[in-house]
Formats: structure tokens, C-alpha cells, sequence
């Protein structure tokens, strides 16, 4: 299906399109994170009518939109949005591949602490894994870390 | 049967007019539906980008759409399991950690402690940025 030309169209109205026209993707991809040291794994898990946009196109704004926006929230004297117009008004962006919109969804929804200096650090922070490959149950989840044994394969 | 209906004004049976702009801002923004045991997963949703599974109890919701303060409304329910034939007990909590997210955890109604839910479930309405 081709997805309408949505340039200035409010971005609920272009995800209303979506929900309507498009069927959900169940990813299989997980992100495995760490914020804190003092605190335990944090699973990422794509939402699936979100998942269909990206792999879509032409319907979710860039990433540095999103960034914009929390800088504007940041401010001390920060009300409310003023500059929601570049979630709606920017250019969307095309079709991703599933491996792209994970990455993009990284930037979008971890803290920047984790996936600006992942690389840098001396501690493995982030990975990305397939659903499969996490614990079958639960138990203990308050204490999950990621394997630091993973940095050396 | 396609068709569009456009009008700014809608009616009611007693004969007072409404914006039809007031209908469609009072709709539910963002909704979800996940399960919050074993391996998390999403169900049903709307303007959602991801869920975090932040521990035993405990995850966040993240929004495609941020919605324009975090002064706006969550609708929460939840349940222990999704078997059977009456909801069993389990507390939810809500906040917005920012306008982009909403921070969404379950208790154990009776002993107060963290405790997965297999049904979370949350509304929000308001304005979007």
C-alpha cells in the first residue's frame, strides 16, 4: 500500500492512517540496556503499529525531531511543547528495514547515556538481541545484568 | 459503504450544538495493552513507540506523539492473570516520567510488594505537542 503524502499532516492523524491501513509487526528484536549500574536490565520492546510505520515510510518524523523536543523540556522554565510543529511539519522519513528502525528506535527511546557512548565504555551497556534469547522465566528479574563476558565475543 | 462526514458542529437531542472539534480532542490519545509476565508483550495499542521492561513490576510506556506537558490524563487498569472468569488482584501506578513517558508500575494489593500483572492496560487523553 502506498502511503499518502503526509507532509505538514499532524502526526496523530498520519499514525491514525496507519492504524487503519496497516498490519501490525511483531519484532522479534529486543534491547537489553543498562542505565544505572545500580540497577537491573532494561528490556526495550518495539511496538508493533510502531514497527509498521517504520518499516513503511513516509509516516515518522526524523529522530533529531524527538531530540529537539526533550532539549526543549529540559529548560527549567519548560511549560508545555511550543515547537510540536516539528513533529508534524518535518519531512518524514522513508522506509526502514527492521534492523534500521531498531536502531532508530534506540535513539528515539533509550537514554542517550546508553547509545551515545556505548561504544566508549569499558562496560557493555547495550545489546541487541532476539526475543528467544532472554530468560525463559522471570525469577530474579530485579537482578538481570548483561553478561559482561559478551564483550569478549 | 465509504463517505465523509464534515460538519463543525454536532447537535444533541436537546438542541445544543457542540464543536465537533471538542468530540474528536476529548478521544483517548495513546492507549495500550501489553502483558507484563514472562516475556513482555504488546498487544493492542495506539501512538506507542516501545515498552520497557524495567524490572519485576515496573516498566514505561514511550509515545510516538509526546503529548504537550506532562500535566495531562492516565487511565490505568491492570490485572494479575488474564485466566479465568473474574480479574484477580493487582495494583497499578502511574506517572509521566516526561511528556514522551509514562512510567507504569504494578503491586500486589494485598501484600504491597512488586509484582508482575499479565494484564496492563492504560488510556491516555488530552492535549498532544
Amino acid at each position: 500500500m502506498q502511503t499518502p503524502s503526509f507532509k505538514g499532516t499532524h502526526l496523530w492523524d498520519r499514525l491514525c492512517w496507519a492504524k487503519e491501513n496497516l498490519e501490525a509487526y511483531q519484532s522479534d528484536y529486543r534491547v537489553v540496556y543498562e542505565d544505572s549500574i545500580d540497577e537491573c536490565a532494561k528490556i526495550l520492546v518495539p511496538d508493533p503499529n510502531w514497527m509498521a510505520c517504520a518499516l513503511q515510510g513516509g509516516i515518522l518524523p526524523p529522530v533529531w525531531v524527538y531530540h529537539e523536543l526533550a532539549k526543549d523540556e529540559a529548560q527549567e522554565d519548560f511549560k508545555k511543547h511550543t515547537r510540536g510543529y516539528l513533529l508534524h511539519a518535518t519531512e518524514p522519513v522513508g522506509a526502514m528495514t527492521e534492523e534500521e528502525a531498531i536502531e532508530y528506535l534506540i535513539m528515539k527511546d533509550c537514554p542517550d547515556s546508553v547509545w551515545k557512548t556505548y561504544k566508549e565504555s569499558n562496560r557493555l551497556k547495550m545489546v541487541i538481541c532476539k526475543k528467544e534469547q532472554l530468560p525463559k522465566t522471570r525469577e530474579w528479574r530485579n537482578a538481570w545484568k548483561i553478561n559482561q563476558d559478551l564483550v569478549a565475543a | 459503504m465509504a463517505g465523509k462526514i464534515i460538519a463543525d458542529t454536532i447537535e444533541t437531542g436537546a438542541g445544543a450544538d457542540i464543536s465537533t472539534s471538542y468530540v474528536v480532542n476529548g478521544s483517548a490519545k495513546a492507549w495500550f495493552h501489553f502483558n507484563g509476565k514472562n516475556t513482555v508483550a504488546i498487544k493492542s495499542s495506539f501512538l506507542c513507540s516501545s515498552i520497557s521492561d524495567n524490572g519485576t513490576g515496573n516498566y514505561h510506556v514511550t509515545l510516538t506523539n509526546a503529548m504537550t506537558n506532562t500535566e495531562q490524563v492516565i487511565l490505568t487498569g491492570t490485572g494479575q492473570t488474564d485466566a479465568g472468569n473474574y480479574p484477580t488482584d493487582n495494583d497499578a501506578f502511574v506517572n509521566f516520567h516526561d511528556s514522551n513517558e509514562v512510567q507504569y508500575a504494578t503491586r500486589d494489593s494485598n501484600g504491597g510488594s512488586d509484582e508482575d500483572s499479565a494484564v496492563c492496560c492504560g488510556a491516555i487523553l488530552g492535549d498532544t505537542a
